[in-house]
């Protein structure tokens, strides 16, 4: 039925669809409630009467029969957007339901009216009441069916009439235009169409233009006709008589009142029309908007919903048991009773990292080396909800190790009567893709001797009787990687030193932890093997080690497990084989040889990681010591060989400052005792001794200008020499290096303020000791 | 596990991981497994003119077996650190492979 409506409505500009919006509430309400409903209907039905006027242009075209071909068809344009072609038009437009239950009587009503006034007034008039009819009725079904109404009730109580010249071309009309509006316009609900077809009577055959009935075929029509048509729609749908009746009367009445009003209302009328006509457009196309997100909306919905489903086939594909087994699987890939040991990387960098912001980190605590698993720090994070379920994967992993500990470790798997054999290769022990045979490679190294080979250690092995050079530097790298594990070992076992020692318990394991960690801690500074016998081997193990980088490197972590005893031990050693240091002999300046940028790296790690840890333990030490040391140095090296090193240079600042201090009182603060006159005059000869030495020297310690190198520490150790000398010693030491004074100060000045700044500085370190300063100098 | 420990230390930290297939992409690690299966956020292929097929996509999960290199951040990296972790693991008795070759 609504598509008779729409067809209707897209031929007939005046009759809007907004304005059937309104009106089809009316019948809503009457089409499903009862009868007593029916007077509002008729009041309403009475204002909009008054209101709008009974003439509407569409009667125009019907009153004028032939009109029907020039009917306007343009007014159409719009219909797609505001019906839509496919979309559902939605609850708005459906005036299907309340119209197919009212239409009926309001064609009765027509029926009734069409009646009497084709016995009494003007088929002006009748043309007039005709479109308040259509109107009311909403399509052109409700007045096609009603034509055979107006047969059917008119007939019992009126007497039945000509064909009234309009009726024939309402329903002529209408159906077959409606049928080609729906044809082409909504097709989507041509369902609901097909239906109202069947109420509507097909169109004469004869009718020239498919769309019109033309007025001389509507005369032919017999109201017997229509009436059996009525008849049989009436069957159809069923709609009960009665209603029809009191609403006849309605209309009757109201006929009666407003009958002829409408007509001086006209154009007014049409005017209002046409602007609700566009309001109203604009009013659907929005809603017509809305529901189009809508629709998307719902379509995305739809479209995850059937994802979801689709995935959801494989619910429950396994048990609670079988996931529990593959995660078992994948967890005791990466379970291990000691983080520290398969994670180790990752558990300190990140400990460092955090030690920064957090002072107290989790994985240094005793408890960090027990059972976990990798990523336990993160773990340890999680909130508390979790912390159950962690608990248990932590069980299970814990059963998981203790089950591969128990199981020998094997690396391949022969099954009985198998061919081959079967790897069995984890994360641990990834499949070998090297095979590196250790036995040919010995065998080539020592061809022909292996007959002196067995009594040494395997690592060892290599006899002394080939290349010397290589089989030593073998042995070196060997004993560092050795004091390495050492160092390694001692390490762990401090990040596990148990630190509550009050139960017995406690206390015993604490004596444990001692006991192993002095163990550790002697395997270290055996490796070192710093209490060789000087003049067993040149160089002496510890110089060998620390001619090495990662030998330098591993000095500073050494020493935190040495007592002062081995520290004193490993600096006297140090100091007795100076000569033989690779950053001493490879590092000295001379006005032949250069030093190569691979020994000055070598001499800034060892002044970086060497000396910082001795620098400490001499600023500690008694004169007693230093003097000892001091001359130790000077007596076993040649000092003014060894000066022209900036190492050697280092160390002999490093004596001469702390003995100035010590000198000058400087060790009370520290507690040391005041040193005795004996250790001052003992001190004061080796003083004189060096200053002998290095006369006419002083000159030849500093770096060749042109190189570049910063000489500060030059300038740092001629003024701890300049403290202690005395005045005629500093007469001397002016004169030599006056000079290089001028030099630099003229080389200052012609450089940039930072730079200039620095030299200067570096001047005045020793001008200073000496009572003067760089400014006063007169270039 | 040296490596799979060394690489969760650079999750977080924007790599270049260079494929077997010569594509190489710049992103954030933002996973990393046992397997050495990466996964890379906000990601960028260093050719992209060469790629433009990658050119919307944003992340990426990488098998492991097809890296070919992973461009570290340098300020990332521990290398004493490393080097003591690499000790350890050649001292493990577990390490099969290692062990053997070293002794």
């Amino acid at each position: 039925m609504s598509g008779s409506f729409f067809g209707f409505d897209t031929t007939l500009p005046p009759l809007n669809p907004d304005q059937f919006a309104g009106l089809s509430g009316n019948h809503n309400v009457n089409g499903q409630q009862d009868e007593t409903e029916d007077e509002e209907l008729e009041r309403k039905i009475k204002a909009f009467t008054l209101d709008s006027g009974e003439n509407f242009e569409v009667f125009d075209y019907e009153r004028n029969f032939d009109l029907g071909n020039q009917l306007e068809e343009s007014g159409d344009d719009l219909n797609d957007e505001t019906f839509g072609v496919s979309v559902d038009v939605g609850k708005d437009f459906d005036f299907i339901e309340s119209t197919t239950k009212i239409a009926d009587t309001i064609q009765k009503e027509e029926e009734i009216y069409i009646g009497r006034r084709e016995s009494s007034t003007s088929e002006n008039e009748n043309n007039n009441r005709m479109p308040y009819a259509a109107l009311w009725s909403n399509n052109s079904d409700a007045i096609a069916n009603g034509k055979g109404n107006q047969a059917n009730d008119i007939a019992p109580g009126v007497p039945p009439l000509p064909e009234p010249p309009i009726s024939p071309s309402i329903w002529g009309f209408h159906p077959s235009n409606r049928k080609d509006a729906l044809a082409q316009e909504i097709p989507s609900i041509s369902g609901s169409f097909e239906n109202s077809q069947r109420y509507t009577p097909p169109p004469p055959p004869t009718s020239p233009p498919p769309g019109f009935g033309p007025p001389s075929h509507s005369t032919a029509r017999t109201p017997m006709s229509l009436e059996q048509i009525e008849a049989q729609l009436h069957r159809q749908a069923g709609i009960p008589e009665k209603r029809m009746l009191s609403l006849a009367e309605v209309e009757a009445a109201l006929l009666g009142i407003n009958g002829r009003q409408p007509h001086p209302m006209y154009p007014a009328t049409e005017a209002i029309f046409r602007e609700q006509k566009n309001v109203s457009y604009l009013e659907k196309e929005a809603a017509l908007r809305e529901q189009e997100a809508l629709i998307e909306r719902e379509r995305k919905r739809r479209d995850k919903q059937r994802k979801l489903s689709e995935m959801s086939r494989y619910n429950g594909l396994m048990t609670q048991s079988d996931k529990d087994y593959i995660n078992r699987i994948q967890i005791s890939q990466l379970v291990t009773d000691d983080p520290y040991a398969d994670d180790f990387y990752y558990q300190v960098y990140t400990a460092i990292r955090t030690r920064q912001s957090q002072p107290q980190m989790s994985a240094f605590s005793p408890q960090a080396g027990g059972t976990g698993f990798m990523g336990h720090e993160r773990g340890r994070h999680r909130s508390r909800g979790s912390e159950s379920g962690l608990q248990k994967m932590q069980q299970q992993v814990l059963r998981i190790v203790n089950d591969a500990r128990r199981k020998p470790k094997m690396t391949q798997l022969s099954l009985e009567g198998a061919l081959g054999k079967i790897a069995l290769n984890s994360v641990r022990n990834p499949r070998q893709l090297l095979q590196v045979s250790s036995k040919n490679n010995d065998n080539h190294n020592h061809s022909g001797s292996s007959n002196n080979g067995s009594v040494h250690h395997h690592h060892q092995k290599v006899p002394s009787i080939s290349s010397h050079g290589i089989t030593d530097h073998r042995k070196v790298l060997r004993s560092i990687e050795n004091v390495y594990t050492a160092v390694l070992s001692l390490e762990e076992l401090k990040r596990n030193q148990p630190q509550r020692i009050y139960t017995d318990y406690e206390r015993e394991s604490y004596e444990k932890w001692k006991e192993e960690y002095a163990e550790l801690a002697k395997t270290m500074w055996e490796e070192l093997r710093v209490t060789e016998a000087i003049g067993v081997s040149y160089p002496h193990p510890l110089i060998s080690i620390l001619s090495i980088s990662k030998g330098k490197k591993v000095i500073p972590r050494v020493m935190r497990h040495c007592n002062a005893e081995q520290i004193l031990l490993l600096i006297t050693m140090l100091v007795a084989n100076f000569e033989s240091l690779d950053v001493c002999k490879g590092a000295i300046w001379g006005p032949q040889g250069g030093v190569g940028p691979i020994m000055l790296e070598e001499v800034e790690l060892f002044m970086n990681t060497v000396v910082p840890p001795l620098l400490q333990f001499v600023a500690e030490a008694q004169l007693r010591i230093v003097t000892r040391l001091f001359g130790l140095f000077v007596e076993r090296n040649n000092i003014v060989w060894v000066a022209r090193s900036k190492v050697g240079l280092a160390f002999l600042t490093m004596f001469l400052s702390r003995a100035e201090i010590l000198k000058q009182g400087g060790g009370s603060i520290q507690g040391l005792p005041q040193p005795e006159e004996r250790e001052l005059i003992q001190w004061q000869e080796l003083y004189n001794h060096l200053f002998c030495t290095l006369q006419n020297h002083f000159l030849s310690l500093f770096p060749p200008f042109l190189v570049g190198i910063d000489d500060m520490y030059v300038w740092q150790f001629l003024a701890a020499m300049a403290v202690g000398a005395s005045t005629e010693q500093q007469h001397i030491l002016v004169t030599e290096v006056r000079e290089r004074v001028l030099d630099t100060v003229v080389q200052a000045s012609r450089m940039s303020a930072d730079k200039a700044s620095h030299k200067i500085a570096n001047v005045n370190l020793f001008l200073n000791a000496l009572g003067l300063d760089a400014s006063q100098l007169k270039i | 596990m040296l490596f799979y420990s060394f690489f969760k230390t650079l999750i977080g930290h924007q790599v270049t991981v260079e494929l077997k297939n010569d594509l190489a992409i710049t992103g954030v690690l933002t996973s990393v497994d046992q397997f050495l299966n990466i996964k890379l956020d906000d990601i960028r292929v260093v050719d992209d003119a060469k790629y433009p097929h990658m050119m919307a996509v944003k992340n990426c999960f990488i098998r492991g077996s097809v890296v070919r290199y992973v461009q570290l951040p340098a300020s990332a990296v521990d290398t004493a650190l490393l080097q003591d972790a690499a000790r350890r693991e050649a001292q493990q008795p577990t390490t099969g492979g290692a062990h053997s070759i070293s002794r």
